[in-house]
């Protein structure tokens, strides 16, 4: 062609623009499909920011005088605070899991938005693993730890301090791939 | 004593409910939102509120700001935007109080930080770019202007477009026909399911009429039964049977509640026996949609401390092993109840499957005598045949199966899924032969003894069965002291070998044990004598 | 006898195996003498494809529960309109569709351009036959539409009574004629870029195919938001949604394609930049469809999404975008011209026009990845929502309607056109004029908004000063004068037209909505504006498979004239056990009323939303004129043909 010996002269540069944001594009897709796949990405985990801040209080009323202790009872060790519901299907699932969780760490549920006698017979139903258990009713309570759903975790340190969040139902597997590392970095 | 039949009747539905499937968090597309209790008396401060939410993301729903959603988070969140605004709070205040909470995700804007510096210089950096990008184009493109004295492609006219009139060869385009039609039908031999027929609405009409007169009819059957069991405890009510009864025609219907009742009084009836027990937790693990509670869980180890191999508390306690994900603990649990449980019991077929499952689940390698008579290659050899191709295949490899046992007669595992196989290929002459090697190598294991005595009742007997029945009889006798099953089958063998009266003396003594215990059995078997008695 | 559906899966097959050959004709050596094949082959593919998706409509409307499709997601108590439109409302049903419309617009150049060069046209069709291929077997291999079942059910799981609706049954197939219409610019381009020969001449063949592919992307786009609009139920029309934005991207990139072909065509210039825009139409149409079905974003309107299907479409992406660009940038500097056009031209007002969309473009798609490259790579989760674009893409936008209406006043190469005192003058009399009315009838409004209203009166009165200079300067009678004035000319002054009526509709919503939110029992009144709405009472009713209840609501004057009667509607579909709620519009062009019935009962009374939204339809009216000066344009290029070279525009 009549423009060919213009080539040299005009830098190629700019030609190779689009296939390189095309390939940065690739790149996230691809980074972000192959997570989605493998489970290394978890859309539904949001970061907490309230992980390294001191825990937001608990709810004032306790579902029975039995199950009242206070987080103050439990400082020096390690605390689980699970927000749970009865109204929740995932809630049952975890809670073999929890009745696992709480030979290594007691366990303290807020329950939220819930009744007292839906509470009652859902313990009868699927068990009791709670050390404590605190009624939210209004659910205000869980808001202040920023909960979007229910079940959430979290794991406080001796120091009452939030160290990890896990959103949706905890299962043998999480124990062991997510908070027991996190149990053991505390130690 | 618990009759067999009944025991096998409230079988586990369990079966099905491996694992746990839970709903998280929906997405909810069409809304009403905001509801007209939530909104603010004020309506400069309900204004604001507005203003607000339409700033902060719905964090469970898929971009849609808490003034558009109904879900429970949006709810909460309008209402802490409320209270917040009702506290005198300004914009800002109230906004920051929700990030440090929920973080940035939380705002729709995204606020301007190292993280965010690239997201909002991207459209000053891009219309640098554009400018950048139209002067070194002018730049060039006059210069090359410069550069040419006549552009011959300015003046270029479109070339008159050669028509295309390409010739096309007959014997290529021939190949080429055939080839396409020939690899579209290797594909879609691959792909296809032609011998599907087609399912058109308008023809199934009377499909459907039956379905559902059929639906109506088991739907009366399990009610008639639940009243015949009610009437039954209503006589009864201190017969563990009863209650049994009422809570398997509880169970039929999904009425866990009542089942559970019913199990807990049968429980309390007979004293706490371990195999209700296990039926019991069974039951309330059916309630919770196949998860094996924690209460269902404690009574399972008392049933296991009390009774060992109790099937159904193996089975269960391999579930509850399953669902935590302790793969090789509900493996071990199921290992042990295909063992022990007795052959022609659905236990060691429904161990044998969820052994496979979890195996495969948990990425666990079985021991040889573990693994299916198929194996996974010969399972993809079987699925890329076709459908006569592949029962002959089958048939191969349970044929070398029979053929190995009739050196290494001691492989009990071997024996067990040979039975199974030839059972389910139908294959009535070859199940009896297995019947009869496992009865033979295995004198003293009482359940394929009596399986291979089941089988006589069903079909003509042959005389090859008669024949191996009576070895299997004395076998019986021996193990178990002439139980009811022994005088059932002799008095059944007698029967068929015309010895009438023989017959009689054991069908006799069998209606002896069970008088007032199974009431439909013993009529059936009185009536049975009587019958004998004529000949 | 063979199912019907069985024929369907085999002529799919077959298409396959038509485009995979169609796609190697090039590659066949000359002394075969094949490469006359292409343009049969395509067009067989073409009917191949077409009886193979009539097979599996026709399962849906008799409801065929043997295949699995059907089984999932029709119902027999559909009525038989949703039985149809059901075919596309799931993945692998439009996903036929969507190859429907590709072999539709290949088959169409196959048999329209029986005097295209041979090479070009064989390349061309090649290209095409590759994509699809690509798509054909995205279909067969991993979402096979003809799945069949051993044992039909007797019922199907039925269809979700959102997506029953007539909205759903226009909508995406013609959102796809846009979407796959951009497919032959791309095959044209790329085989330009092959063929290394790209003049006035390839210019002339690709716009057609631009504009019937962009007239049919605005009216889809049109038809999504107006759907979303009266069906989800809050009376929004646009969220800026990664599913929206999806469809946001190719429209640009189109838009920009459209007018850049109409530099090569009449300059031959910024050749290799319309190759560019082609190629990039069609990729963000590609990756618009990636992210619909890979579940990579979350989305309001996504199908049930599966991330290994999305590992097929990146392969396809890879192959299909990632191939072009490469040769895109081997051979594309070869492409460059020269231009000795002045900075006041019509060229110059172009490649601002382009420059401006492209960015836009970069804008949205920054936008809509960027929280997921900090999530992947920082570990950071934000939102970038409708306030970011807001804040960035609106601004940018607005100086491309600044130049909408100078644009026009420029000549080719240098100078401007003795029509431009006047109409710029009109034009900033219109933007003087909009300020001040809407200072006057609402009060104190933003900057924001105010830019927004002087926009739109610049646009308007711009555009009609055009018009009205046209007709006066002309030399027959008026009318004639308008209908002469050659279709090409009101494609320009429709779409530029379109675009301001569409702003105003948005401005008009934004700015002048009213709503209120209340609970009321029967016989209560409530007023909204100088308007009310007396709450007459409830009605329930069954509907062909649900159930309704209907609050009926009439609207009134302050002084008890009755103006219209709303029915909002909540309805329960027993077969999806599932409500919607119905929303009761009276649109008018003075701006819609809009009733929502939510929850209640007797006892507590019924929730109700009634809102007054000033000029809203306009929105869509005015997507739907750009979308008629897009066929405008089209129909002109047809009939004036190269008889127009060199006369302004």
């Amino acid at each position: 062609m009549s423009d060919k010996p213009k080539i040299s002269q005009r830098p190629r540069l700019a030609f190779t623009l689009p296939i390189a944001a095309f390939f940065i594009f690739a790149v996230i897709a691809a980074v972000g499909l192959f997570g989605t796949i493998n489970g290394t990405r978890q859309s539904d985990q949001l970061p907490s920011v309230l992980v390294g801040k001191p825990a937001p209080e608990l709810p004032v009323t306790a579902f029975s005088d039995d199950l009242s202790k206070p987080l103050s009872e439990f400082s020096g060790q390690p605390v689980l605070v699970n927000v749970m519901a009865s109204w929740c299907a995932p809630c049952r699932a975890e809670i073999p899991a929890l009745a696992l969780l709480s030979e290594e760490v007691p366990v303290i549920a807020i329950a939220y938005k819930d009744k007292r006698d839906d509470t009652a017979k859902f313990f009868a139903q699927y068990g009791n693993p709670f050390s404590a258990v605190w009624m939210d009713y209004d659910g205000s309570y869980a808001m202040k730890w920023g909960i979007y759903g229910v079940p959430e975790s979290f794991l406080l340190d001796g120091q009452g301090r939030i160290v990890l969040r896990h959103a949706g139902p905890i299962f043998k597997d999480t124990i062991s791939d997510v908070i027991m590392p996190a149990l053991e970095a505390l130690q | 004593m618990i009759p067999f039949m009944r025991q096998m009747l409230l079988m586990v539905l369990l079966a099905s409910f491996l694992s746990v499937g839970g709903v998280f968090f929906g997405a909810a597309s069409q809304s009403f939102a905001i509801s007209p209790e939530e909104q603010l008396s004020n309506p400069i401060l309900e204004d604001r509120a507005r203003g607000l939410s339409a700033q902060l993301r719905c964090l469970v729903c898929q971009n849609q700001s808490i003034d558009d959603s109904d879900a429970d988070l949006a709810v909460d969140l309008r209402k802490q935007v409320r209270a917040q605004i009702t506290a005198g709070l300004d914009d800002e205040t109230i906004l920051d109080n929700l990030q440090a909470t929920y973080g940035d995700y939380i705002l729709l804007n995204p606020p301007v930080n190292p993280a965010t510096y690239l997201l909002w210089a991207a459209p000053f950096l891009l219309l640098g770019a554009g400018f950048a990008l139209f002067w070194h184009y002018r730049r060039s493109a006059r210069s090359a202007v410069a550069d040419m004295s006549k552009d011959p492609e300015f003046a270029e006219e479109p070339s008159a477009p050669a028509s295309d009139k390409a010739p096309i060869s007959p014997k290529a385009l021939g190949v080429l026909a055939v080839s396409i039609i020939c690899t579209s039908f290797i594909l879609y031999s691959q792909l296809g399911q032609p011998e599907i027929a087609a399912q058109p609405l308008s023809k199934r009409t009377a499909e459907r009429d039956a379905a559902q007169a059929q639906d109506a009819k088991q739907d009366a059957a399990l009610q008639e039964a639940l009243m015949t069991a009610k009437q039954d405890v209503a006589q009864n009510p201190q017969s563990v049977e009863s209650q049994l009864g009422l809570a398997l025609a509880y169970a039929r219907l999904d009425d866990f509640p009542n089942e559970i009742a019913a199990l807990r009084r049968a429980l309390k009836l007979a004293d706490e026996a371990p195999i209700i027990k296990a039926m019991l937790a069974e039951a309330l693990s059916r309630q919770a949609d196949g998860q094996v509670t924690l209460p269902a869980r404690a009574l399972i180890s008392e049933v296991l401390a009390a009774i060992p191999n109790e099937p159904r508390a193996l089975f269960i306690a391999g579930l509850a092993a399953y669902q935590d994900e302790g793969f090789e603990q509900a493996i071990t649990y199921w290992m042990q109840l295909a063992k022990t449980a007795p052959v022609r019991s659905p236990w060691p077929a429904l161990a044998q499957r969820n052994i496979q499952l979890a195996a495969e689940e948990g990425g666990i390698t079985l021991p040889e005598e573990w693994r299916p008579v198929l194996d996974e290659d010969d399972v993809s050899a079987i699925a890329s045949a076709s459908s006569d191709d592949q029962r002959e295949m089958i048939l191969a490899m349970v044929e070398g199966l029979e053929a190995r046992l009739q050196e290494t007669a001691d492989d009990a595992q071997g024996w067990q899924r040979l039975i199974q196989a030839r059972r389910v290929l139908e294959d009535e002459a070859g199940l009896l032969r297995a019947l009869i090697g496992g009865a033979r190598n295995f004198p003293d294991d009482k359940s394929v003894q009596l399986a291979l005595l089941e089988h006589g009742l069903s079909g003509e007997p042959t005389q090859q069965w008669q024949d191996a029945a009576e070895q299997a009889l004395d076998n019986l006798a021996r193990l178990d002291n002439q139980g009811l099953e022994y005088l059932f089958f002799a008095g059944h063998l007698a029967r068929l070998q015309g010895n009438a009266n023989q017959a009689v003396i054991h069908f006799e003594a069998l209606a002896t044990h069970i008088e007032g215990i199974d009431g439909g059995f013993y009529d059936e078997l009185m009536a049975l004598i009587a019958e004998l008695k004529t000949q | 006898m063979v199912a019907l559906a069985e024929l369907g899966h085999f002529a799919l097959i077959m298409a396959l195996v038509v485009s995979v050959i169609q796609s190697a004709l090039p590659l066949v050596p000359a002394r075969f003498q094949l490469s006359g094949l292409a343009s049969p082959l395509q067009i067989s593919a073409m009917w191949l494809v077409f009886a193979s998706f009539a097979s599996l409509l026709y399962a849906f409307i008799i409801s065929d529960f043997s295949v699995s499709l059907v089984a999932q997601h029709s119902h027999s108590a559909k009525p038989l309109i949703y039985k149809i439109s059901g075919t596309w409302g799931n993945h692998e049903g439009s996903l036929l569709l969507w190859i429907v419309i590709l072999v539709l617009f290949g088959g169409i150049f196959a048999m329209t351009s029986r005097n295209v060069d041979a090479k070009l046209r064989l390349l061309t069709l090649s290209v095409q036959g590759i994509v699809t291929t690509a798509f054909i077997a995205f279909s067969l291999f991993t979402s096979n539409p003809f799945e069949r079942l051993a044992e039909a059910p007797l019922e199907g799981r039925g269809l979700n009574p959102i997506l029953q609706d007539v909205g759903l049954a226009l909508h995406p197939p013609m959102l796809y004629l846009g979407y796959v219409g951009l497919s032959l610019a791309f095959s044209l381009a790329v085989a330009g870029l092959i063929k290394g020969q790209v003049d006035s001449y390839w210019a002339r063949m690709m716009r057609p195919w631009v504009l019937s592919a962009w007239s049919a992307l605005t009216a889809g786009i049109a038809l999504g938001s107006w759907w979303a609009y009266y069906e989800l139920g809050w009376g929004g029309w646009w969220f800026w949604d990664p599913v929206e934005n999806a469809s946001l991207m190719p429209w640009l990139a189109a838009t920009a394609l459209m007018h850049s072909v109409i530099v090569v065509e009449k300059r031959n210039q910024l050749k290799s930049w319309t190759i560019l825009l082609a190629i990039m139409a069609f990729s963000l149409s590609l990756v618009g469809t990636f992210i619909v079905r890979s579940g990579l974003l979350t989305s309001v309107h996504s199908f049930a999404s599966d991330p290994s299907r999305g590992v097929f479409i990146l392969v396809i992406l890879l192959i299909a975008i990632g191939i072009p660009l490469l040769l895109y940038a081997w051979r594309g500097p070869q492409l460059v011209g020269a231009s000795d056009a002045s900075v006041i031209s019509r060229d110059t007002a172009l490649i601002f026009n382009n420059i401006i969309l492209v960015i836009a473009t970069a804008i949205v798609l920054i936008g809509t990845f960027y929280p997921l490259g900090l999530e992947l790579f920082a570990g950071q989760r934000i939102t970038v929502g409708p306030p970011y674009f807001d804040a960035s893409f609106n601004p940018i936008m607005a100086l491309g309607l600044i130049g909408m209406v100078l644009g026009p006043l420029t000549a080719w190469r240098k100078g401007l056109l003795p029509k431009f005192r006047f109409v710029i003058g009109s034009a900033i009399g219109g933007a003087v004029i909009a300020i001040g009315g809407g200072i006057a009838l609402t009060g104190a409004l933003s900057p924001a908004a105010l830019a927004g209203l002087g926009l739109f009166g610049w646009l308007a009165i711009g555009i009609l000063a055009d018009m009205h200079h046209h007709v006066k300067w002309h030399r027959a009678g008026r009318f004639a004068r308008l209908t002469k004035m050659g279709a090409a000319s009101w494609g320009l002054w429709l779409g530029h037209l379109g675009m301001a009526l569409f702003l105003m509709g948005a401005l008009g919503d934004g700015l002048g909505k009213s709503e209120v939110t209340v609970r009321a029992k029967p016989g209560d009144v409530i007023a909204l504006d100088d308007r009310r709405y007396r709450f007459v009472g409830i009605s329930q009713n069954q509907g062909p498979n649900y159930g309704t209840v209907t609050a009926n609501l009439i609207l009134e004057t302050l002084d008890g004239q009755e103006i219209a009667r709303l029915a909002p509607e909540k309805r329960f579909y027993p077969a999806e056990r599932q409500t919607t709620t119905e929303a009761a519009i009276r649109p008018r062009l003075s701006g819609d009323d809009y009733a929502v019935l939510g929850d209640g009962d007797e006892e507590i009374g019924y929730s109700l939303r009634l809102y007054h939204k000033p000029l809203v339809s306009w929105i869509w009216g005015g997507g739907f004129i750009m979308a008629v000066g897009g066929i405008m344009a089209f129909i002109g290029r047809r009939r004036i043909g190269a008889s127009e070279r060199g006369q302004n525009v």
